[in-house]
């Protein structure tokens, strides 16, 4: 059995219907996975969080050492970059302190200081990186047909 | 003993409406035979030397027979393609953010479920079975990380999601739907993988995120 067979009837291939319309849903998936990581680094950043309490505790975060949880009177935990707790922990230890931020605020007051809210570097890193796997996944499924060899039956 | 060549000449003899040649019995004849005839065999060549020792078989069918009969790894075409890719993605991600390996977790499950809705729906709604996958793997990651496995990290849904995104899911439905005695021959056939070792596949991937997540190799 060889060569490619330029003779079969294309509904035989169903992977070529719906093209258009299959890629704007995976453009809008990987719009979607992008659009989660930003959430995720700008809640991180503290940037998208509501916060009038003060705190409790302070520990590595299990998710790694670029991540601390911060534990509040009211009992939350709040996943955060390490690099933000360190500005924080400036004039001192966070436990007992006030901490106040509005939603999309880019400060935070912490023990009556100004601190400055901005997306960590590691947050940047990693949405280069999700943002070009998905390119890439893109890239794979376009149109639905990447094999040379296959017959392009429409 | 050999038998000289009989010099007599047959006569003709005329019986009823035939004419019959009478033939003296000391005609010669091939010599008689008392046990079976057999056809003489073509000659075989002699066997060739195997690397596994004087006593095994040869393996002629190459390397690609070879893989083909392990059975449970794909031949090449988009499920290989797919598996090397989302596998290779995976490590890599082991590799740069070993502190966070359940994203790569994440990534596996979330194409593994894709794999798994492509083989079984991908026959029927063709290349929109991995498309609809994604958009399921979407829905049931945020819904499992906000009741199940919280705290919601959308970070966790962005590589679940993504992992679905990297396998295209191009199950090759007519090349296997049609796998019988009126399958399409050439690239057609060797392109594809049986929609059911797509779903094999999706299922053993999910499976395997879930122990590496919350099992031993966490």
């Amino acid at each position: 059995v060889t060569g490619v067979r330029h003779d079969i009837e294309p509904q035989a291939w169903p992977a070529r219907s719906g093209g258009p319309g299959r890629n704007a849903v995976r453009v809008a998936l990987a719009l979607v996975t992008v659009l989660l990581l930003v959430w995720a680094g700008l809640r991180w950043s503290m940037i998208a969080l509501d916060v009038h309490d003060r705190v409790v505790d302070v520990y590595p975060a299990e998710e790694g050492p670029t991540f601390r949880v911060l534990v509040l009177e009211r009992g939350d935990l709040l996943t955060v970059d390490d690099e933000l707790v360190r500005r924080m922990e400036g004039d001192g230890p966070l436990p007992g302190e006030q901490v106040v931020t509005r939603r999309w605020s880019r400060t935070l007051s912490v023990g009556g200081q100004t601190v400055s809210l901005r997306l960590a570097s590691r947050s940047w890193w990693l949405l280069g990186l999700v943002a070009g796997l998905a390119l890439v996944a893109l890239r794979r499924s376009w149109g639905g047909h990447r094999d040379p060899e296959r017959p392009v039956p429409d | 003993m050999v038998t000289p060549p009989s010099t007599v000449t047959p006569v003709p003899t005329h019986t009823a409406d035939r004419i019959v040649l009478l033939v003296p019995a000391s005609r010669p004849g091939p010599p008689p035979v008392d046990r079976p005839l057999l056809t003489t065999p073509p000659p075989r060549d002699p066997p060739v030397p195997s690397a596994r020792g004087n006593d095994q078989v040869p393996d002629r069918r190459g390397p690609e027979a070879t893989i083909r009969g392990l059975g449970w790894w794909p031949p090449p075409g988009p499920l290989r393609q797919d598996l090397l890719i989302l596998l290779g993605v995976a490590v890599l991600l082991s590799l740069v953010l070993p502190d966070r390996s359940d994203w790569a977790s994440h990534l596996v499950a979330g194409g593994g479920i894709v794999l798994a809705v492509a083989g079984r729906l991908g026959p029927r709604l063709g290349a929109w079975a991995a498309t609809l996958g994604v958009v399921l793997v979407l829905v049931v990651s945020a819904a499992v990380d906000l009741t199940l496995t919280g705290p919601f990290d959308p970070a966790d849904v962005a590589f679940t999601v993504l992992g679905g995104l990297l396998v295209t899911g191009e199950v090759g439905a007519a090349t296997t739907g049609a796998a019988g005695p009126a399958a399409p021959t050439g690239t057609a056939v060797r392109a594809g993988s049986s929609s059911g070792l797509v779903a094999r596949w999706g299922v053993a991937l999910a499976a395997l995120a879930l122990v590496h997540r919350y099992g031993i190799w966490r």
